[in-house]
């Protein structure tokens, strides 16, 4: 029992200098569009990304995902997807942003919030995304958030159907593992 | 008249020069009361003092971004843009065609059903339907074989196999409906030169069961893409 105490209190904090890669077989990024008609869910087939805990007590964080690895389940619209987000131009969607810790590298009880910046069809757009974070049993981190993007914010020409275009609105869900690198 | 006109010309002066150092304070007043930094700039310009942030009011500064924790990412896979470009054009057309072509497949079915009803459902046979019947299906054959041209000359420089899906289900409902409009074009035709024979009638009964099967797959394929 006082192990499990232990190792749920050290649980709670990121030693500072400590860094953590996503672990792109556990982790996954969907996101969901809303036409009229019905509702696109797609999510992405790779993505990496690192998170570094650093001195100042902050947590640094970087996601990139190849926009050619999404996936929508319908290969037709995947093609109609890529042109509008010019994949060939802007292979990249990145987000990279910053957590307050508390003090001691600790995770706060609530979300984290991560203010940042997601680049995407060569605009980048201030996001605010708040992450939950949660130590799983093999020690590695789990963090999930949502968040939503404005296609019209980063100039993405939404697609139509039947003349009627997709809502500006994107969700974007976050579910993340993340592993601590060896130093 | 001359010490009024002094005095005037003092009293203008002592407003303009006192107007904007008593508006700073309310200004500022205001920002306070709206929950923003009062004033947030270190520096100053030159000739003017540096402002200092209102005391416990500082918003914090933006988080720096400047660090790149991935290095370079590995060269992306290449994509002809100009051909996801024409391809999409191509399909604007084909879906905007698609919704005409179920239309007019409606609009023959319907005549064809007045057609054979005219001709075939007992009572004298009037032949009224039979021109707009034939101009409808003409019609809704070449804006099909148009249709469809469009869709399988269109590029496709991402190929990818996602199994079954609503793709693959317009594939098959509008192959369905091709072999159906090639049977219909053919058994118009026979059906027409068998005026006067007996099997004339068991043949437009064919035709127009074969007329509903190729609407029913023709809305299957829209249907397929837009639901």
């Amino acid at each position: 029992m006082p192990s499990l105490l232990a190792s749920l209190l050290l649980a709670l904090s990121l030693a500072p200098g400590s860094s953590y890669s996503v672990d792109p077989s556990a982790s996954a990024l969907r996101f969901r569009v809303v036409h009229k008609f019905h509702t696109v869910h797609g999510q992405a087939g790779q993505l990496e990304g690192r998170a570094l805990a650093r001195e100042d007590g902050t947590v640094a964080v970087m996601v990139r995902v190849p926009l050619a690895t999404l996936r929508t389940g319908v290969a037709n619209r995947d093609q109609h997807m890529y042109e509008v987000l010019e994949v060939g131009k802007y292979p990249y969607v990145v987000f990279k942003g910053v957590g307050r810790l508390g003090p001691g590298g600790d995770l706060p009880a609530g979300p984290l919030t991560l203010d940042g910046q997601l680049d995407l069809h060569g605009v980048e757009w201030p996001v605010s995304v708040p992450v939950t974070v949660e130590r799983r049993p093999d020690g590695a981190l789990r963090a999930r958030g949502e968040f939503v993007i404005s296609l019209d914010s980063f100039r993405i020409e939404r697609p139509s159907l039947l003349f009627v275009k997709i809502e500006d609105g994107c969700r974007i869900d976050l579910d993340l593992v993340l592993r601590e690198e060896r130093r | 008249m001359r010490a009024a006109r002094w005095q005037l010309a003092v009293t203008l002066l002592v407003t303009a020069t006192a107007g904007p150092a008593r508006a700073a304070p309310r200004l500022l007043e205001e920002e306070l009361r709206l929950g923003e930094p009062a004033l947030s700039v270190a520096g100053g310009e030159e000739g003017r003092p540096a402002e200092t942030p209102a005391p416990g009011r500082e918003k914090p500064a933006p988080p720096r971004l400047d660090f790149d924790l991935l290095g370079a990412p590995a060269p992306a896979p290449k994509v002809d843009e100009g051909a996801l470009r024409l391809r999409r054009t191509m399909l604007s057309w084909h879906q905007g065609a698609g919704l005409a072509l179920l239309a007019l497949q409606l609009a023959t079915t319907v005549v064809g059903q007045l057609n054979y009803s005219d001709r075939f459902a007992g009572g004298p046979s009037t032949g009224r339907y039979e021109l707009s019947h034939k101009v409808l299906a003409y019609s809704t054959l070449g804006l099909f074989a148009i249709d469809g041209s469009l869709a399988l000359l269109a590029p496709s420089p991402v190929r990818r196999d996602e199994g079954f899906d609503r793709v693959t289900l317009h594939k098959i409902a509008m192959f369905t409906a091709a072999v159906g409009m090639l049977a219909q074009g053919i058994l118009g035709v026979v059906t027409r030169e068998r005026e006067g024979y007996l099997n004339q009638s068991q043949l437009a009964t064919i035709h127009l069961a074969v007329g509903y099967a190729t609407l029913a797959a023709v809305g299957v394929g829209v249907g397929a893409l837009t639901f």
